[in-house]
């Protein structure tokens, strides 16, 4: 079930009356945290769950084994990264993979393959990740391997954060999970605030901004002018953002809500003045997750066969083409992930723009360059997105300023309080993880909030992370 | 997400940037005395939910108080003698001809229904329908379905359900609505337009109004005829046909009714001129010999040129011209009277 459905409110109305009850005690607290997230996952199609529970049981028996045969560890590792690499592989890009090799080799490939039947089941890459990380960190002897399987399953499935991150390690959650957690009037507090501005960021700006944004990206590249698709460009940055900053804050409102914390997910990613700072607060769990799993086991900035200024580079483009390979199976994602190596890449041969008169213009350089990628994130194919470039860049596309898409109400409406929460959220000292206090005004913008969410929400409907 | 140095990037998350173990307490006496008052999460959404069904209430126009899924079963329920000129016909007619457009003397009431049939007993309820004084008319707008015989009548299926309906209509007509419609989405686009009038847009793409006088204003954003007449076409090659009966019935029951004293008015209800041809070309009607043969039974029949009002769908007018439509025929109503 999504967080935005009338099921996703019955279902927390029964949690919220469980929980109070069960959260003393560990093993029913346990069991009541993976039932509901076995619901939860389940409601979408219970064969899922068999994914879910087989990828998990992968990684919780071959960290209990690391423990048990210490000199088996690297095979009990290899073997684990197979097999949730494995099942990724075939869920999420096999059929891409097939097709695009058999399209290259000058073979058709039919529609009715058993390819074609893969369904992907939601939120994959994320629980792979984060069941991932704990086999590792077992094997970097970062972290004690659990004997329970209910609080290994707690967890993994736990489900605010299962289909759309953010990507919590074990090192962060299982250790809280042990305990009841800090279920009291501040945190539910904070949860809730949390909570309401995530459905305000997905229902009201990101879901009535998915229209236009579609509507504007169905548009022919060749009849429209270089002002429409930075336009559109801009719009799918923010409804992006705030479907994606909106379920994160839902995922960590809710987590608070219950006693538990989770790492912020985003911090202000437009503001970056380089593209290095814009992923210190873009998805930050995914890209620490790239960090500690992959870029610094490859060398880092340190090791690599070229010194000097672009030492590294190489473990650098890796890392961001897989973390383009991770959003889905579609050059288009390759393409984005390697701009935004080529733009680092680009970062670290320049002199940095320190002085506060550049900072405007460092901004401005990292925003536009963050937008023209994500006309790749959002295009269908290579081919459109390399069309869109065409009239964005260039002085001929550029020289043409009609509209062809209408900039409906709701989607100014949803630009309008996408810019004032940022100034708000600045002015609020930027943190939102920190408890906050309930005040008179807070109250009445939480409870404004939620009914906006539900009155003004806009037709927008599934979180566009789910497919990944 | 990489970068080129270790520093920032390798570096765990600075303090007070949301790691789980930073949450400071609040300052003494400020927040932590505000808790003590109570537990506002649960005064929240006690607060969210109670104002959210004040907003329910308050949008309840009483212009639009017919929820659609009672809406057919409230005009069945209308009251003998309750209207000087009813409106009859299928869906085409009541999203294409509003009451409102009428003039206020005439209490004008919209009794078309889904797939509705002039048989005897729909023609005799609209016969009912009328007071016993005053303009007593009914207006017909004519289709070809109206002489396809139809499981789906929806005026007899609206008589079913109200026969089988277990909970009193009032009650019903009271909470379902509350239930149905209070959490439909504004439309935010109608509203904050300098025109905009307080509709819900119940799709993305779909507006429609429920009047209580029986007429629905409908829309879509996008107009997408093909795919309506395609569908309708489909129907038509399955076998489905005019019944031959049902047209000769309804014009006995027209010069009963012009015989009995009710004015009867006729048109061909507008569509898209690809609706029209693919009908002319597939049900089965004689449209001249209709109107030849209402003509002889003393009714009206009123010329519309064909092309002047807009249909969303291909078959049902878009609201603009539904409003047009109605004028034109409360206009020539009154100039014929």
């Amino acid at each position: 079930m999504t967080f935005n459905s009338l099921e996703f409110i019955l279902f927390m109305l029964a949690f919220m009356a469980l929980w109070p009850n069960v959260r003393e005690r560990t093993q029913p607290r346990l069991f009541a945290i993976t039932l509901f997230s076995f619901v939860f996952y389940g409601w979408w199609d219970w064969r899922f769950l068999i994914l879910l529970i087989v990828s998990g049981l992968i990684d919780y028996l071959a960290a209990l084994g690391m423990e048990r045969w210490p000199s088996r560890r690297r095979w009990l590792l290899a073997l684990s990264m197979a097999g949730n690499l494995g099942i990724l592989a075939f869920f999420k890009y096999a059929r891409w993979a097939v097709t695009e090799a058999a399209v290259a080799l000058g073979f058709d490939v039919p529609a009715d393959t058993w390819l074609h039947a893969i369904v992907l089941p939601v939120g994959i890459s994320f629980y792979t990740f984060q069941s991932m990380s704990y086999t590792i960190d077992v094997y970097r002897h970062e972290l004690k391997a659990t004997r329970s399987v209910v609080h290994f399953f707690a967890y993994l499935s736990m489900f605010p954060q299962l289909v759309a991150g953010p990507i919590v390690r074990a090192a962060d959650l299982l250790p809280q999970l042990e305990g009841p957690g800090q279920f009291n009037r501040q945190n539910r507090w904070t949860g809730l605030e949390r909570t309401a501005l995530g459905f305000l960021k997905k229902c009201v700006i990101a879901d009535n901004l998915a229209p236009i944004v579609n509507a504007g990206f169905a548009i022919d590249p060749s009849a429209s002018g270089g002002l429409h698709w930075w336009l559109m460009a801009f719009l799918f940055a923010i409804q992006i953002y705030c479907d994606f900053s909106g379920y994160s804050d839902i995922a960590i409102g809710t987590a608070q809500w219950m006693g538990y914390s989770f790492r912020d997910n985003f911090r202000h990613p437009y503001l970056a003045t380089s593209f290095r700072e814009f992923w210190t607060r873009w998805h930050i769990s995914l890209s620490t997750w790239f960090r500690d799993y992959v870029y610094i086991p490859l060398g880092g900035s340190r090791r690599g066969p070229i010194r000097g200024p672009i030492s590294g580079t190489a473990n650098l483009w890796i890392t961001m083409l897989a973390s383009g390979l991770w959003h889905g199976a579609n050059c288009t994602f390759l393409v984005w992930g390697g701009l935004h190596a080529a733009y680092l890449t680009i970062e670290r041969l320049l002199p940095p723009m320190k002085a506060p008169a550049l900072r405007p213009l460092a901004w401005l350089v990292t925003f536009a360059g963050v937008l023209w990628a994500w006309v790749f994130f959002r295009a269908d194919s290579v081919a459109q997105a390399w069309a869109i470039s065409g009239r964005m860049l260039t002085p001929s596309g550029l020289a043409r300023t009609d509209l062809p898409i209408e900039l409906a109400p709701s989607g100014m409406l949803a630009v309008g309080l996408f810019i004032g929460l940022e100034l708000a959220s600045l002015l609020d000292r930027g943190s939102t993880a920190r408890l906050v206090p309930a005040t008179p005004w807070r109250f009445g913008l939480v409870v404004l909030a939620l009914v906006a969410s539900l009155f003004l929400r806009g037709p927008g409907g599934e979180f566009i992370y789910f497919q990944f | 997400m990489v970068s080129s140095s270790t520093s920032n990037f390798e570096r765990p998350p600075a303090p007070g940037h949301g790691h789980p173990t930073d949450q400071t307490p609040l300052a003494p006496g400020s927040e932590s005395a505000t808790f003590d008052r109570g537990d506002w999460c649960m005064w929240a959404l006690v607060s969210a939910a109670v104002l959210a069904a004040l907003i329910g209430f308050v949008r309840t126009d009483p212009r639009f108080a017919v929820e659609q899924p009672l809406y057919f079963e409230t005009k069945v329920r209308w009251a003998d003698g309750s209207a000087d000129v009813v409106l009859a016909g299928n869906s085409r007619v009541y999203r294409g001809l509003a009451p409102s457009e009428f003039p206020p003397a005439w209490r004008t009431l919209n009794f078309g229904f889904s797939s509705a049939t002039f048989d005897e007993a729909y023609l005799a309820r609209c016969e009912a329908l009328l007071a016993p004084a005053g303009q007593r008319t009914i207006v017909f707008g004519v289709t070809a379905l109206n002489f396809v015989n139809s499981p789906d009548d929806g005026f007899d299926v609206a008589l079913r359900d109200a026969a089988r309906a277990k909970l009193p209509f009032a009650l019903r007509r009271t909470f379902g609505s509350m239930q149905r419609e209070w959490f439909q989405p504004v439309a935010l686009d109608l509203l904050l337009r300098p025109s905009g009038t307080s509709r819900r847009a119940l799709r993305e793409d779909y507006v429609e109004v429920f009047h209580a006088d029986g007429f629905v204003g409908s829309d879509y954003r996008t107009h997408e005829v093909a795919r309506a007449v395609e569908s309708y076409r489909a129907e038509y090659e399955k076998g489905k046909r005019v019944d031959p009966a049902l047209v000769a019935g309804f014009v006995r029951r027209v010069a009963e009714l012009s015989a009995g004293g009710v004015r009867v008015v006729a048109f061909r209800m507008p569509a898209c001129p690809e609706m029209d041809a693919m009908e002319d070309a597939l049900a089965g009607l004689d449209w001249a010999a209709l109107e030849r043969d209402l003509r002889a039974a003393g009714a009206t029949w009123l010329p519309l040129p064909a092309g002047d009002f807009v249909s969303y769908d291909g078959s049902h007018l878009a609201e603009p011209s539904a409003i047009e439509l109605s004028r034109r025929v409360a206009g020539a109503i009154g100039r014929r009277r």
